[in-house]
């Protein structure tokens, strides 16, 4: 059970606060959003996660972890209805779906590390109430809290026709950066548990070098970004693009 | 053969449950809910009577607070061809009683007269295992409860049951109350496709009053508390002194 010094309590009049979500997202979410991402979550969780958990022990790759959400209609679900897709009305949750492979592991990353820092005690206290540890708690969570509430206006956008392309690097930049910044810190967290296959968070930080250093997703999403800043572009030497 | 498949809505099980200051209850504001998974392992069994050629028709009924209809949508999603919601309270926090739901349910038999009623055995929310048994009771119809096998031929049903120590299987006339348990199977999760098709499937929204059941509560909650913490651990000397601890404790 939460000690009131690492949960505080709803006073009356106050709204009820979780840890999980700040700023009461889940009241954000209309029906049928809500449950497409339950049903998503439940299928990344029970069934996607031990797979991906067992692929990266065994170095391989297993492409059921693909059909399964082939068979949940979870690919391209941008795509109209006349070639299989669902089109609109559902695309909020693409992104968010996108962000999830990610968003995901890190909450789990960030619940794993909070969960230690409540259960581990030092000098007679939990490790969570020391500060070093406190801000970085507070780091992530006002990292994730600010996220989704950028998925949900941007979804929303390009539900209506309105979203812009850089609105799509803005997130995914930032997504894949904080995506490693997080379990960064969560490994600190963790002492040397962190490169232990019961906490994956090795696993995830591999998975996300790869997509930030390998793929250049987080340099290359800045010069879109750039680009739409000062109307110059960067990405080779031709002539700027006004 | 119609199937009825009642759904509680219910704190989600991976919540962490907190107790509301003045120990009235669980905190249940701005907290995920979503179905009793006892209850969406009885919308899948209906479906797979109905994708197995035994059933032609799977209705999901829920009687709680309109929220409920989140619920419905999603037995909806699963497969269920349509839903009714009997909105019986305003406020999150009321518990119907198992007894007015039983009420409640038997006039909704009485009126869509199904062949089989496939329920949870019970809500994971207060534990109390008692409707599929009352609404037997009320229509005077066979049960069979904690089902982890369910086998429907022409007007009986054999169901293995779940019981301390073994399974027992039973056969019971048709119609029946089939309450059902943890193994009976692995509900599926609900497509994409088919999340947006249950937006136009049909949901009809009735009140407790228009079957004329008094939902008013019999129980009084008296108090309701947090499971004690986990106490600290011991570190002991020796194997002898572990052992001497255990056996005074009474575990060896």
């Amino acid at each position: 059970m939460p000690s009131p010094a690492t949960s505080p309590r709803p006073s009356a009049g106050r709204a009820s606060f979780q840890s999980q979500e700040l700023f009461l997202f889940e009241g954000q979410l209309f029906e049928e959003e809500r449950m497409i991402r339950d049903s998503a979550s439940a299928y990344a969780g029970e069934k996607r996660q031990p797979r991906v958990e067992h692929a990266f022990l065994a170095e391989e790759t297993d492409p059921e972890i693909l059909r399964g959400m082939d068979a949940l209609d979870l690919l391209g679900i941008t795509v109209p209805e006349q070639y299989s897709g669902i089109t609109a009305g559902c695309v909020n949750r693409t992104l968010r779906h996108s962000m999830r492979r990610d968003g995901r592991r890190r909450s789990l990353n960030w619940r794993g590390a909070r969960q230690i820092e409540l259960d581990h005690k030092q000098f007679g206290n939990p490790l969570a109430q020391k500060q070093l540890l406190t801000k970085k708690q507070a780091d992530m969570m006002t990292e994730m809290s600010h996220k989704l509430k950028a998925f949900l206006r941007v979804g929303r956008l390009f539900e209506q026709g309105n979203m812009a392309h850089e609105m799509t690097s803005v997130i995914k930049r930032n997504n894949c950066g904080t995506a490693l910044e997080i379990p960064r810190h969560t490994r600190d967290m963790h002492g040397s548990n962190d490169i232990s296959t019961e906490f994956q968070m090795i696993g995830h930080v591999v998975n996300l070098e790869t997509v930030n250093i390998n793929e250049g997703t987080h340099d290359l999403h800045a010069l879109t970004i750039g680009r739409n800043q000062t109307g110059l572009q960067s990405f080779s030497k031709g002539r700027p693009r006004l | 053969m119609k199937v009825l498949v009642p759904i509680k809505r219910v704190i989600d099980y991976n919540v962490k449950v907190r107790v509301k200051a003045d120990g009235s209850g669980v905190d249940l504001a701005n907290v995920k809910m979503s179905m009793n998974p006892f209850d969406e392992i009885a919308v899948e069994e209906a479906i797979r009577l109905k994708e197995a050629g035994k059933a032609d028709e799977v209705v999901a009924v829920s009687i709680g607070v309109k929220q409920s209809q989140e619920t419905l949508r999603t037995a909806l999603a699963m497969g269920a061809d349509r839903a009714i919601l009997v909105v019986a309270a305003d406020d999150v926090h009321t518990d119907i009683e198992p007894l007015a739901v039983a009420k409640i349910l038997a006039k909704v038999v009485e009126e869509e007269q199904p062949g089989v009623v496939l329920c949870g055995k019970q809500a994971i929310d207060n534990d109390m295992n008692a409707t599929g048994q009352m609404l037997s009771a009320l229509l005077g119809w066979s049960q069979g409860t904690f089902a982890s096998e369910v086998d429907i031929e022409g007007d009986s049903a054999k169901v293995t049951r779940e019981v301390d120590g073994g399974l027992q299987t039973i056969t019971v006339k048709m119609p029946a109350i089939i309450t059902v348990d943890l193994r009976l199977n692995e509900p599926r999760y609900a497509s994409l496709p088919n999340i947006m098709k249950a937006k136009k499937k049909p949901l009809d929204e009735k009140t407790a009053a228009d079957y004329g059941v008094d939902v008013s509560p019999r129980l009084e909650i008296v108090s309701t508390t947090e499971p004690e913490a986990r106490k600290a651990g011991e570190i002991v000397g020796s194997v002898d002194e572990l052992v001497a601890k255990l056996k005074e404790a009474g575990a060896v």
